[in-house]
């Protein structure tokens, strides 16, 4: 704020600066004019269009009194201003569209770098995630197996109790690593043209049972005209269970969960047509400094054994690998809307 | 009675397997490596040329030092196409699905439960009785 204010003084004073040095040497001639041109341009440059045209005018104003001044002739001078001022507000927009133009460019190379640095990090672990999965897959299942033993036939009774227990949480241990997995697989399952109301209603279906026992509802709403993408019809329908799981889990008293397909368009230049899927809850919503890292793997808000925090990551790598995205948006006590975009396929 | 053989580089895994499936199969051969399962496929094979193979079980990792366990059972495979063949992987993925198809193999993911690896060994036996008349 106080570097705004700065700048405009420097310019203002600038400007007036010229027309006193304009003034004193009395000369008034098309080059001393044109400096007028370089608090101008930055003035606009750096604070906006406002203080661009306020200069502008104040350049305006010195040339006109200067002229008169020295001249004395009045249809010259008022001629020689109206140029001017004419030419000062050229500059003024035209820098002021610049700045725009710049602003854009930056912000746009700043959010692919920071999407390639997600996508770059979320590869790493990927890679990290396979090779842990695959060193812990025997040992876990030693663990497993010898608890099964246990169980069946160990004295006291305790005993089993205790080998089922290490059984049941080696069993929640597999499912992370079966998630992990996931997560490290690529490319996997061959691609077909999948039609995205089918993969809605079919992940509606098999979450229903879950969805009825937390009071939730899922509403599938399909598109008008069926949207379809190409896709591994297996990874689509557990990117979409997944949303569903998370809805419900969002909504501890209950509620309605919408799911919608269509087609959207994205990117300003060079626009695509995605087939989505968007999946709406009525729950507990996502804090503001959380979003940016639900996608991260192992971020959760949930309760432990809840989640693993695996879910929206594995999601979040094979919309990636489909060549889509997945949007968030989120009111905190309002509820989350995620959209699952896929290039269309026509 | 049919002989196991058992290959994983994990000697637990070994005594899980064959404690699991001591009841209907108590001769076991255990193979610490892909080299130990290689030599062990060849000498059974060897020893057993009057018996049928199907009278051998084999239950094989993938991931094994020396050689890969998948790579033995491609070669062993010409040899003998009705042997009942199990790979245990902690890694499934796609490319090793289609070997284990393709050499005509059960895939059990570890982690596995001790029912689930008596239902693929029963399975794998069942096939091979299929083939074989």
């Amino acid at each position: 704020m106080f570097m705004r204010k700065y700048i405009s003084f420097l310019a203002i004073a600038a400007t007036l600066a010229i027309g006193a040095a304009d003034y004193i040497t009395g000369v008034s001639i098309t080059l001393v004019q044109l400096t007028y041109l370089a608090p101008l341009v930055a003035a606009t440059w750096l604070n906006g269009r406002r203080l661009g045209l306020f200069v502008a005018a104040l350049a305006s104003a010195c040339v006109g009194a200067i002229s008169f001044h020295v001249a004395d002739l009045v249809w010259p001078s008022a001629v020689n201003t109206l140029g001017c001022a004419g030419v000062f507000l050229v500059v003024v927009i035209l820098t002021d569209r610049l700045r725009h133009y710049v602003a854009r460019e930056q912000m746009q190379r700043w959010a692919a770098v920071e999407q390639l640095r997600h996508a770059d990090r979320l590869n790493v672990i990927g890679v990290l995630a396979a090779g842990v999965a695959h060193e812990l897959g025997t040992p876990l299942n030693v663990i497993a197996g010898n608890a099964e033993l246990l169980a069946e036939d160990a004295e006291p009774a305790e005993h089993r109790q205790a080998a089922t227990t290490i059984l049941a949480q080696t069993d929640k241990i597999s499912a992370i690593i079966t998630h992990l997995l996931a997560f490290g697989r690529r490319n996997a399952g061959t691609r077909t043209v999948v039609e995205l109301d089918r993969v809605a209603r079919s992940a509606a279906e098999l979450i229903g049972s879950t969805a009825r026992k937390r009071n939730a509802t899922i509403d599938v709403q399909p598109s008008a005209t069926p949207v379809r993408v190409r896709a591994t019809d297996a990874q689509v329908e557990q990117v979409v269970s997944n949303l569903l799981l998370n809805a419900i889990q969002s909504m501890p008293r209950g509620g309605t969960i919408r799911i919608k397909t269509g087609v959207e368009t994205r990117g300003e230049e060079k626009p695509r047509t995605f087939g989505s899927i968007t999946v709406e809850d009525e729950g507990v919503g996502i804090a503001e400094a959380d979003l940016p890292r639900i996608f991260d793997p192992f971020f959760t808000t949930k309760d432990v054994g809840e989640g693993t925090g695996l879910g929206l990551s594995v999601s979040y790598g094979i919309v990636q690998d489909h060549g889509g995205s997945i949007e968030v948006a989120s009111q905190r006590g309002r509820g989350s809307s995620f959209v699952v975009l896929l290039p269309v396929e026509r | 009675m049919a002989t196991l053989i058992i290959a994983d580089d994990n000697s637990d895994m070994r005594n899980l397997v064959r404690s699991t499936l001591r009841r209907d199969y108590p001769d076991v051969i255990e193979a610490a490596d892909g080299r130990q399962l290689f030599w062990q496929l060849l000498r059974t094979s060897f020893v057993s040329a009057g018996r049928t193979p199907a009278q051998l079980v084999v239950i094989a990792d993938v991931f094994m030092p020396t050689y890969n366990g998948l790579d033995v059972l491609d070669a062993w495979h010409d040899r003998a196409t009705n042997v009942p063949v199990i790979v245990i992987t902690a890694f499934p993925d796609d490319r090793v699905r289609a070997r284990v198809r393709k050499i005509g193999g059960i895939l059990l993911p570890k982690p596995f439960s001790r029912t689930s690896l008596r239902d693929a060994v029963a399975e794998a036996a069942r096939r091979s009785r299929e083939t074989a008349s």
